[in-house]
């Protein structure tokens, strides 16, 4: 991963209501400008943030930059007959944004009785609670996504139904959430596949964090390179991804065996996956839905060829 | 109960290719939004648009979860493109030569005059000519 300094110009515009949208419109594409403002009965309603990368301008340029949004603000401010807006700017250095929300990252319960812990906060379980600690580093899966808690959910309800130590593959594994959690809730043997490095080294962190090394693998192999059947597997990715691998997860996935599918979004995606799996020779068994987002659960019929 | 509201971050994208370094990571990461929710989100909903910047505006609300709605291009944009020109280097230094019709002027104005608070058609066609202005463009009959 890269890692270098930047530097950022903010731009702070306090204006009134009227000029937020033209004002915001002239940074986004005229400046190149990501832009920020506050919701309407909050302080900063009228305040309009820009932030402009600042890894080639000069601070003559950034002067002119300045002077030419200055001379548009007092243009808006005549054309709507309205107050000057008051223009400041600051210099930022860039940091590691990616973390900030981790203070808000708190325990909870993903589904009743399995707790999501972060690594840096202290939770006592209770009686009959099961825990997983993680750190998600850069990769996906803290359990706050609908699509986490609904596969969650789904390879729950497979998982408690049966006393077989089932043989599960996580595929697009991300912090190792759903693998891990298969762990706990009984499965046998989980392997946790990413093509992404960083999910590879988030997830293997984090089995070995929780002690479940023993039950759980993560691997960066692909999924093409994989061999065998598992009686359940699991893919939170996204739709076009999914339709892309369909051929290799229908091959990984036992006679009778369970495959559960994330990362949909309600209406259009659903009926292609749907309708791509079940040409497959899955049957659809459950569909769970969180907000816009789906989870589906198919079981597999017919060991079909597959061209 | 509906959630509270506490910013609204505009933010302009490639489709299906957001990541957390800014201006992502500083808009988001301040109100503590977890950005690679955030990622995962919107790179699932544009994936499929192609090569094109996509204008989002993100709702975060005060239990710093989020919703958002992505948006046609900004007047701006319509703008500069309409006149041949790259969407906005952040270098005013390098000056632009080019023309505009008034009849694109007024296009523009149209697809855009309820997100611009015009009064009328003339008082969004006056806010896309400051633009053009600002962009060195000379709009012309």
């Amino acid at each position: 991963m890269t890692t270098y300094k930047k530097e950022w110009l903010k731009i702070q515009i306090k204006a009134e209501p009227v000029l937020i949208e033209p004002i915001s419109d002239y940074l986004i594409g005229i400046i190149g400008a990501g832009v920020e403002t506050g919701a309407k009965d909050e302080e900063s309603y009228g305040t309009v943030n820009g932030y402009v990368e600042q890894s080639d301008l000069d601070q003559e340029t950034i002067g002119i930059l300045l002077d030419k949004l200055f001379s548009y603000l007092q243009e808006l401010a005549l054309l709507f007959n309205v107050a000057e807006p008051v223009l400041t700017s600051t210099m930022i250095l860039d940091e590691d944004w990616g973390r900030s929300w981790k203070e808000h990252f708190k325990p909870f319960p993903i589904v009743p009785g399995l707790i999501i812990s972060p690594t840096w906060e202290e939770y006592q379980k209770a009686p009959g609670e099961l825990l997983l600690e993680m750190d998600p580093g850069m990769a996906f899966g803290t359990g706050h996504h609908a699509t986490t808690s609904l596969s969650l959910a789904l390879l729950k309800g497979v998982l408690a139904t049966d006393t077989i130590k089932r043989k599960i593959l996580d595929v697009g594994t991300g912090t190792g959430i759903l693998g891990m959690a298969a762990v706990l809730f009984g499965a046998g043997e989980v392997l946790g596949i990413d093509n992404d490095p960083d999910a590879v080294k988030a997830a293997e962190e984090n089995v070995v964090r929780n002690g479940l090394q023993k039950s759980m693998q993560v691997s960066l192999a692909p999924l093409s390179a994989l061999a065998g059947e598992y009686q359940v597997v699991v893919a939170n990715i996204v739709h076009d991804i999914l339709l892309d691998i369909s051929t290799d997860l229908t091959r990984l996935t036992a006679n009778n065996g369970v495959l559960i599918l994330s990362g949909i979004l309600a209406g259009e995606q659903v009926e292609s996956v749907v309708s791509r799996f079940v040409e497959r020779g899955f049957v659809l068994k459950k569909e769970k839905v969180g907000g816009e987002w789906v989870a589906l659960m198919f079981v597999r019929r017919h060991l079909i060829c597959l061209s | 109960m509906a959630k509270k509201e506490m910013a609204f971050i505009k933010l302009q994208i490639p489709a299906g290719k957001a990541n957390p370094s800014p201006p992502v990571g500083p808009a988001l990461g301040q109100h503590g939004v977890n950005i690679m929710e955030f990622c995962k989100n919107f790179n699932a909903k544009t994936q499929s648009m192609g090569d094109t910047i996509v204008p989002v505006v993100i709702t975060v609300y005060q239990d710093r979860s989020f919703s958002y709605i992505t948006k046609t291009p900004p007047a701006s944009f319509l703008l500069l493109k309409a006149a041949g020109l790259q969407k906005g280097s952040g270098n005013p230094k390098t000056e632009r030569v080019a023309e505009i019709g008034r009849d694109k002027i007024r296009e523009i104005a149209e697809l855009k005059m309820a997100d611009l608070n015009a009064y009328d058609v003339e008082g969004a066609m006056r806010i896309i000519e400051g633009t053009a202005r600002s962009a060195g463009i000379t709009v012309v009959d």
